[in-house]
């Protein structure tokens, strides 16, 4: 990514969580989660369903609050100001510019069903980043293009399968340049068949050096592309390391046994 | 026939009264539609509270009783106000609770995970409003503010009983003098339903054209 | 600066009250009468012959689209020159509110017979079922519990209604107010005490629906 080479290396890490928690409803969701996330690195998280994994992503883009501990996105505080001991949330403005700089894929997609996917991709782009209209549609047509959808740049998004939807909403993520990428469960809503479609532009993004956060349950996606493998459970970092650490030498017992779930699927 | 045309200029006068009166309160409804929904989807508590008191007391007394409050009871404390405004203020706020529900519904409707992914393209919230939950709401509020569009302008025959002159005040007019009933409240009707139901299938024409997402 | 004075008010409360008592029982009877007209008009509409339909489709479209107060004076002057002198203000209303309910009610109706499962009228037409005798076993019990809300709703949009027959000087609740204001100029007072008298029957007529709806509902 081309921002990655111009700015100097004032920060290593891109993301940093220290003792990140969050409570809802009387529930305690995050219990104190560190984790630092280095430039170009891509994260692969595990877990049960309940340990956290989403809320943690849904976090670091503040589309949840939280209660404790501290996120810091490329050094900047993530959603509040602190002074003097105390915590202010920050400006709808503010939070908004920081959300610009962090990408997010959802599940469910959530394309704007009421534009196109060139209309989809050009709103932040113009919106936010500010570019001229032709400007934003150079940029979009030539994103949607990357992901293999650049004949479908008019279609609107009833009109595309579940796999071509996702890779225009990873598209209209990665246009605007971000920072860092969060994936939440990309292809647990897909039919089998359009996994491999989604996954492949997801293995591209990383192989150009972009920092990706990946909550998946697709282990052979993480064994092949990812840096790292962290494995959530209720709330806390249970273990982590490399792949084949995590995957072939299991240490915690709860390791052992999310992944005997999983037996012949990595 | 020779009636109807020399009714015809009262009846012009009421009609266009009538129209006047409808517009008017639909705008003031609109208006008061957009800032109570507002509060009612992203208020304060404090803000949210009075404008749910207010939808809900509208929608438990009947118009009319706003409307002779309305017009006995400013002229009580102090303030003189013509029939008509008086008409345009109580009805003005009917339109409005009923508005605020209308436009709340029709943004809640939009699917959740949509304003999550606005959010996190880095859209403010004004540019959320503006570019994800308008177009969006604006298909899904059409058709119930059509209908609204029709109560009103039926309602709008209570003024007739603060006398203020419009079509049905016109009418009863027209029948007091030349003791027609049938043929007159005939014309009335026509003219209401004329109205009336050009106002829905436009509603629906357009209703069809925006109606894509 | 106005000199509140709710004494008046009082005096005549029960003037209010006996007006609200009406404003009540006219609601109830023009909703039976509404309905008996709707349910004719829905199944017309459903079941009937192509002539028919056009006229219950006219009926309905017309009085949707004309205000209350209109068909009141229709009725009430109207009626009279035609032959029909036997209705006095509160009938001629309590017709012409029927008449505006029925429009209404037999689009709600027509929803409710829709809504009946294909699946439940084809068991009971093989069962050898006339289509009298489904429409009586099948479609009116299933439909009743259906239209059950929307008849509540319609309920407390007639008592509401039931204010425009001040303009015919029937002696219901906004009569009532009218009269005391004339009598006593106490404006703000007595508009203030009818509208929560029309507030609280409002609410307490929604809660007895609630409460009828619970004990009438079946696991669909």
């Amino acid at each position: 990514m081309a921002t990655a080479d111009a700015i100097p290396e004032v920060n290593r890490n891109i993301v940093v969580l220290e003792g990140l928690a969050k409570r809802f409803a009387a529930a305690d969701i995050l219990r104190g989660v560190n984790l630092e996330v280095t430039r170009g690195e891509v994260l692969v998280i595990i877990g049960p369903s309940g340990s956290g994994k989403t809320t943690l992503l849904r976090c670091i883009n503040f589309l949840e609050d939280y209660q404790g501990g501290r996120i810091f996105v490329d050094g900047e505080l993530v959603g509040y100001e602190e002074a003097d001991g105390k915590r202010t949330r920050r400006s709808d403005a503010a939070i908004a510019r920081m959300r610009a700089d962090v990408g997010m894929v959802f599940q469910s997609f959530n394309l704007f069903p009421h534009m196109t996917a060139l209309d989809n991709v050009m709103l932040g782009l113009c919106s936010v980043r500010k570019l001229s209209a032709a400007a934003a549609r150079c940029s979009a047509a030539s994103w949607l293009e990357r992901v293999g959808l650049g004949d479908k740049m008019a279609a609107f998004p009833a009109q595309l399968s579940g796999g071509q939807q996702q890779r225009v909403a990873i598209a209209r993520a990665v246009a605007m340049e971000p920072k860092v990428m969060l994936f939440d469960e990309a292809t647990s809503a897909l039919d089998p068949e359009l996994v491999n479609e989604v996954l492949g532009v997801m293995a591209d993004l990383a192989r150009s050096g972009m920092t990706m956060l990946v909550v998946t349950h697709e282990m052979r996606f993480a064994r092949e592309v990812g840096h790292r493998v962290v494995f959530m459970d209720q709330g806390v970092i249970v273990e982590q390391g490399k792949p084949q650490q995590i995957f072939d030498r299991p240490e915690s017992d709860r390791l052992q046994a999310f992944l005997g779930h999983f037996a012949g699927n990595s | 026939m020779p009636m109807i045309l020399a009714g015809l200029p009262l009846i012009l006068h009421g009609l266009l009264v009538t129209a006047t009166i409808s517009l008017a309160v639909l705008l003031l409804g609109t208006v008061l539609g957009i800032f109570g929904s507002l509060s009612l989807l992203y208020g304060a508590n404090v803000l949210r509270w009075c404008v749910r008191i207010y939808v809900d007391v509208c929608r438990s007394i009947p118009h009319l009783v706003l409307i002779f409050a309305i017009f006995y009871g400013l002229p009580a404390l102090g303030l003189q106000v013509p029939a008509i405004v008086a008409g345009i203020l109580a009805l003005g706020l009917f339109c409005g609770a009923h508005m605020s529900e209308i436009f709340r519904g029709g943004v809640e409707s939009i699917p959740h995970g949509q304003m999550d992914a606005a959010k996190s393209i880095g859209l403010t919230f004004a540019q959320r409003l503006r570019h994800i939950i308008f177009p969006q709401a604006l298909g899904r509020i059409l058709p119930a503010w059509v209908n609204t569009a029709v109560e009103i302008v039926k309602s709008s025959s209570l003024v007739s009983l603060v006398s203020v002159v419009d079509l049905t005040m016109a009418i009863q007019q027209i029948v007091g003098r030349t003791r027609e009933a049938l043929l007159f409240y005939a014309v009335a009707a026509m003219l209401y339903f004329a109205i009336n139901f050009t106002l829905s299938i436009t509603g629906r024409r357009l209703e069809r054209k925006l109606g894509h997402g | 600066m106005y000199q509140f004075n709710w004494r008046p008010v009082f005096d005549n409360f029960d003037l209010l009250l006996k007006g609200l008592g009406l404003a009540v029982a006219i609601a109830l009877l023009s909703l039976t009468i509404g309905s008996l007209i709707g349910l004719a008009a829905a199944f017309g509409r459903t079941h009937g012959p192509p002539p028919l339909q056009c006229l219950t489709t006219a009926y309905v479209e017309l009085v949707r689209n004309i205000p209350l107060l209109l068909i009141i004076y229709f009725v009430y002057f109207g009626l009279p020159l035609l032959g029909v002198s036997m209705l006095d203000n509160l009938w001629s209303f309590v017709l012409a509110l029927a008449l505006y309910a029925g429009a209404y009610l037999t689009e709600i109706f027509r929803a409710g017979i829709a809504g009946v499962g294909k699946g439940h009228i084809d068991a009971a037409r093989s069962l050898g079922m006339t289509r009298l005798q489904v429409i009586r076993h099948i479609t009116l019990p299933l439909m009743a519990r259906v239209v059950l809300p929307s008849l509540g709703n319609t309920l407390i949009s007639l008592f509401k209604d039931t204010s425009v027959a001040s303009a015919i000087a029937v002696p219901e609740l906004t009569y009532g107010a009218i009269r005391i204001n004339v009598n006593t100029w106490r404006v703000i007072e007595v508009y203030l005490v009818v509208a929560a008298l029309y507030l609280a029957t409002c609410y307490a007529i929604a809660g007895s629906l609630r409460w009828i709806e619970r004990r009438w509902a079946i696991v669909q």
